[in-house]
């Protein structure tokens, strides 16, 4: 009973663990590259739950099917924001750039109250309640495909990053910024590419979540702390580091969850200030630490 | 000598206002605009001057607030005592928890920072049995020096006054210390300040607790004030943006720019929510977030140096030119 | 020179923006009574914030269509309050610079806790229609007076559904059921749950699990799982909305069935919740009272539907406006009896109003106890949903109008 119990805790903690890393990809995207980090990524990720309740509150079109066309969207809507906001800001202080986009999401959040007030908007899909049971043991099918998402992305967005051209432009610049922009690199064009995809990631991220979730204009606060905490913890631009980082949150959000559920968030918030602490590169060590930060 | 004369003239001005002022309502926002102006202050001393971006203000407001109101309420001590010790507590956690994460720079500090003031909201619900949880505590209205609670505005207008002028002067006169010199010389640049021999941890430090005591005892004063306190009030992520927000704005690193952001926001911010309020709801929150985006991105300096620039004659202009 | 200039600007622009709303103070017609309202009408309370004024204003117009209160006509000056720093502020402005003598409020306890506060310090009566946290009138304040029921009678009602009504079905005796309390850990889930602790322990029902979790979490499985191994036959779970529907779905997933669960208003009560579940049928509520209740025991309640319906062309979204229109009204009962707005007229008048109960709209009496300010004969309702998505009325048996279902249907029954 006890192990049938744990095992469930445990396969819980997974699955939110999928949801996590797929909220966090694209922030360490952006901050690998720009080395800026969005405080407006909640609310992105708010936005890409909304256009997915819409399409389907108008058109029926399924949130999972909807992904692509909510990847566009978001792609647009990141790049825009890049070349808009951040890229003016890029030789400010970095206090600035956070600033600008602290102000993004106070400005989105409550945009959105006013256009969509604070209703919780839920969709209904057909297979929204099935699992699959395994003994006693259940898995909800959309956190399932959640988690299946999110590893699918980390793939994919790894290998795009290793093996294209682009990708390895996007790396080099990455890297280091003047050596990149001197043997040929468009700096601005691959922000722009950058900030899109990471935005993009957090584009899916809406569709996948939309048949678990519920969305309202302040959905993302529930989710954006947890997604820094995600990202320090993978090392910051470490985009497989996410994924781990996003497991093992989720293991603990779950098994602190168990066992001393008032303390729960208190855990992972100490979790991340020992990380920011002791090991600033993040678990597997290939994330930037400040020092790197500090020098650009 | 001048800058003297006109400081103390605009505070006698403002000492003599609850004399014509009757609207105890215009009074009401005074006390609040001076209170944010104050913990804008304390926000500057750390954010400002030393350049280390804090968005977890909000924690040592609340330490300072949520002691004195135990101390009241549970322990039957007086607010004066509770005053002490918050801000005691405020200073050591300050220093316990700075003297760690001032190694960590630009977005990782921020990070730690939102992370610590998260920490503390979590105990503060968790610790039910001494701070309520998140019912809060409401402080019963007994009116009288010894309990620091008082019936009518005046009072608190007069000491909200005194709490801005005295943590106004204090940035004032860090700024043109050999202490204020240092703290900036590490914000424009941690390394070479080091290779300076200033010990910039070290002065890092002596900056936070400076500034966790003043935000604590403008903790003290909301409670006293507001005469409730419950965790959303204080520890949300807000209440540190709006620190940060209104001493941006006004100027970051100069002692007369929270006052000035605290002095433009905060009435403005009542009466937008007066005027739009239920009509337009959301909006003028919204309004905050697109100043906030076009001032970073026009004026960054704040509005004290950008008038400032502006105001310089001709032949400042010309000279400084030359300079270059 | 410089610094001059600058202090000059920040004294102008707080002299500038004094004087912008001194021009909108100038004094109206006498002919009106003017009542200062405060409600949520932006920020995340705004939804049922926003339902609630509708029923206060309900009210008003209905008053003043019948000739208004001393024969003049009733006018609200209503303030915005998102948050308890608002709140101060607004009720501030309202009684020192608008001159009200008298406000009405609030719909969210932390507001009311606040805005009494100074409405007290200023002598002004405030009636609070919808705000349930009980220290809202048990501060001893003479002049705030609350006409709907305290968080109290939730957890009493909800321990009571399932003793007196769920039990004998399941043939068994309230000491025989293992009950599990389930709150969201802010000020409202705290109030509910503790107050329906102290009933079952009064009524001698086990509480084999008590289990707080913050309504901000995205993850409630592992709250569902301690949950299963304590393998309650009841739960009283306290929520807001999104926890709510969390909640329901990954109780589905994980199978976890009870044969009573009670929800204690909150998320429980809305449409949007009972939508992302789908087949709520026997889940049972307790809340202030819904449409579907024993027209005989409400008088009048038909006529507010209609009202509602007439003035904002679309039916009610949930019983917070109806009880903010009867607290309305009970407070123009108490002016039209005290003759003016003199604080202690008002006061004598509201605690001399004396209405049994089944004869309002809400089928709440009316009796203000003199030491709290507190309507002694309101309490919740115990309601029922259906398949259609509609809560009626299963307790008091007076107001009931369907029997309860025990034990409810699993989720396997309820399917997809």
């Amino acid at each position: 009973m006890i192990s049938y119990t744990f095992i469930q805790v445990l396969i819980s903690g997974v699955l939110l663990g999928g949801i996590y890393a797929l909220i966090s990809i694209g922030l360490t995207l952006i901050f690998g590259v720009i080395k800026v980090i969005n405080f407006a990524h909640g609310e992105f990720l708010m936005l890409a739950m909304y256009f997915a309740y819409w399409m389907w509150h108008y058109w029926g079109v399924d949130p999972y099917a909807s992904v692509i066309v909510l990847a566009a969207l978001l792609f647009l809507i990141g790049a825009a924001t890049q070349r808009g906001i951040i890229q003016p800001l890029l030789r400010s202080p970095a206090s600035m750039q956070i600033f600008a986009t602290v102000g993004l999401s106070v400005t989105l959040q409550n945009v959105a109250l006013f256009l969509w007030k604070a209703d919780y908007r839920t969709i209904q899909t057909a297979y929204q309640a099935s699992k699959i049971t395994i003994g006693e043991l259940a898995i909800g099918y959309p956190r399932l495909v959640a988690f299946v998402g999110a590893t699918a992305m980390t793939i994919i967005i790894f290998w795009f990053l290793k093996n294209t051209f682009t990708g390895r432009a996007i790396r080099a610049i990455a890297q280091d910024r003047m050596a990149a922009m001197l043997v040929g690199v468009n700096q601005k064009r691959m922000y722009m590419l950058a900030f899109g995809l990471g935005s993009a990631c957090v584009g899916v991220a809406g569709g996948l979540l939309m048949p678990i979730y519920y969305v309202f204009p302040t959905v993302g606060t529930y989710f954006s702390l947890t997604a820094f905490v995600v990202v320090v913890l993978g090392g910051m631009g470490d985009i497989r580091g996410a994924w781990i980082g996003g497991i093992i949150i989720g293991l603990v959000e779950a098994i602190s969850g168990f066992y001393v559920p008032a303390l729960k968030e208190a855990v992972y918030f100490a979790i991340f200030i020992l990380i920011l602490l002791f090991r600033p590169s993040g678990i597997l060590g290939l994330g930037r630490g400040f020092e790197e930060v500090a020098q650009e | 000598m001048k800058r003297w004369v006109w400081s103390l003239f605009i505070l006698a001005l403002l000492s003599a206002l609850p004399l014509v002022v009757e609207t105890q309502f215009y009074l009401h926002i005074f006390i609040l605009t001076f209170l944010y102006a104050s913990f804008a202050n304390s926000w500057n001393l750390i954010g400002g001057y030393a350049g280390q971006l804090s968005l977890g203000h909000a924690a040592f407001f609340g330490i300072g607030a949520y002691a004195c109101a135990i101390g009241s309420v549970k322990f039957g001590i007086s607010p004066f005592i509770g005053l002490a010790i918050g801000v005691i507590i405020a200073v050591l956690v300050s220093a316990a928890i700075g003297y760690p994460c001032f190694r960590l720079r630009g977005p990782f500090y921020t990070l730690s920072t939102i992370a610590f003031a998260e920490v503390v909201r979590l105990l503060t619900l968790y610790w039910r049995d001494l701070t309520e949880g998140a019912v809060g505590i409401l402080i019963p209205f007994k009116p009288g020096v010894a309990n620091l609670i008082f019936s009518g505005k005046v009072p608190y207008y007069y000491i909200g006054l005194a709490m801005m002028a005295l943590s106004t002067f204090l940035c004032y006169h860090v700024e043109r210390s050999r202490f204020g010199y240092y703290l900036v010389a590490v914000r424009e640049d941690e390394d070479a300040a080091e290779a300076c021999g200033i010990r910039s941890a070290r002065y890092k430090l002596y900056a936070a607790m400076i500034s966790a005591a003043i935000a604590a005892v403008c903790g003290v004063f909301y409670v006293q004030y507001m005469l409730f306190i419950d965790p959303e009030g204080v520890f949300n992520l807000n209440v540190s943006i709006q620190a940060a927000l209104m001493t941006i704005i006004g100027g970051a690193g100069t002692w007369l720019g929270p006052v000035v952001g605290a002095a433009l926001l905060i009435p403005l911010g009542e009466f937008l929510r007066g005027w739009l309020g239920g009509a337009a709801r959301g909006l003028h929150m919204a309004f905050y977030g697109i100043v906030l985006i076009v001032v970073v991105m026009v004026i960054p300096q704040g509005i004290v140096v950008t008038v400032k620039n502006l105001l310089k004659t001709k032949a400042t202009r010309k000279v400084e030119e030359e300079r270059r | 020179m410089r610094i001059r200039l600058m202090s000059c600007l920040a004294i102008c622009a707080m002299v500038v923006s004094l004087g912008f709303v001194g021009a909108d103070s100038l004094a109206e017609a006498a002919e009106t009574v003017k009542i200062g309202a405060i409600y949520p009408l932006s920020g995340n309370l705004a939804r049922l914030g926003e339902e609630s004024y509708r029923g206060a204003e309900l009210a008003r117009i209905e008053r003043n269509a019948q000739g208004g209160v001393w024969g003049k006509q009733v006018e609200y000056v209503v303030a915005d309050a998102p948050d308890t720093n608002a709140a101060r502020s607004e009720a501030e402005r309202l009684i020192t610079r608008s001159n009200m003598k008298l406000l009405l409020g609030t719909y969210s306890s932390s507001l009311a806790y606040v805005a009494t506060e100074v409405a007290e310090r200023n002598r002004v009566p405030f009636f609070e229609f919808g705000a349930i946290s009980d220290p809202i009138t048990e501060r001893g304040f003479k002049y705030t007076f609350r006409t709907c029921a305290p968080a109290s009678g939730f957890g009493t009602i909800a321990v009571r559904v399932i003793a007196e009504l769920a039990a004998p079905k399941m043939g068994m005796t309230p000491k025989d059921i293992k009950l599990a309390i389930v709150y969201e850990d802010s000020l409202y889930g705290t109030t509910c749950a503790k107050y329906a602790k102290a009933e079952a322990e009064r009524v001698g029902m086990p509480v084999v699990a008590n289990e707080p979790y913050s309504a901000k979490t995205n993850d409630l499985s592992p709250v569902i799982l301690k949950l299963k191994a304590a393998n309650p036959d009841a739960v009283i779970h306290t929520a807001y909305i999104a926890d709510a529907i969390l909640f329901s779905r990954q109780a589905k997933e994980l199978d976890f069935d009870v044969k009573a669960y009670v929800g204690q208003g909150g998320g429980h009560s809305m449409l949007d919740w009972a939508k992302a579940i789908g087949d709520v049928s026997g889940f049972l509520n307790v809340d202030f009272p819904q449409f579907k209740i024993n027209k005989a025991y409400t008088p009048g309640l038909d006529e507010f539907i209609k009202l509602y319906e007439d003035t904002y062309k679309e039916p009610p979204h949930s019983g917070h406006s109806l009880v903010n229109y009867f607290g309305a009204k009970v407070m123009f009962d108490a002016m039209e009896k005290a003759g003016s707005l003199d604080a202690d007229k008002i006061r004598e008048a509201a605690i001399s109003l004396d209405v049994p109960e089944g004869q309002t709209c809400t089928g709440w009496g009316v009796k203000f106890d003199p030491k709290t300010g507190q309507n002694v004969r309101a309490l919740p309702y115990g309601l029922m949903w259906t398949k259609d998505q509609e809560q009626v009325t299963i307790y008091p048996p007076e107001a009931a109008v369907a029997e309860i279902i025990v034990p409810m249907p699993t989720w396997r029954e309820r399917g997809q």
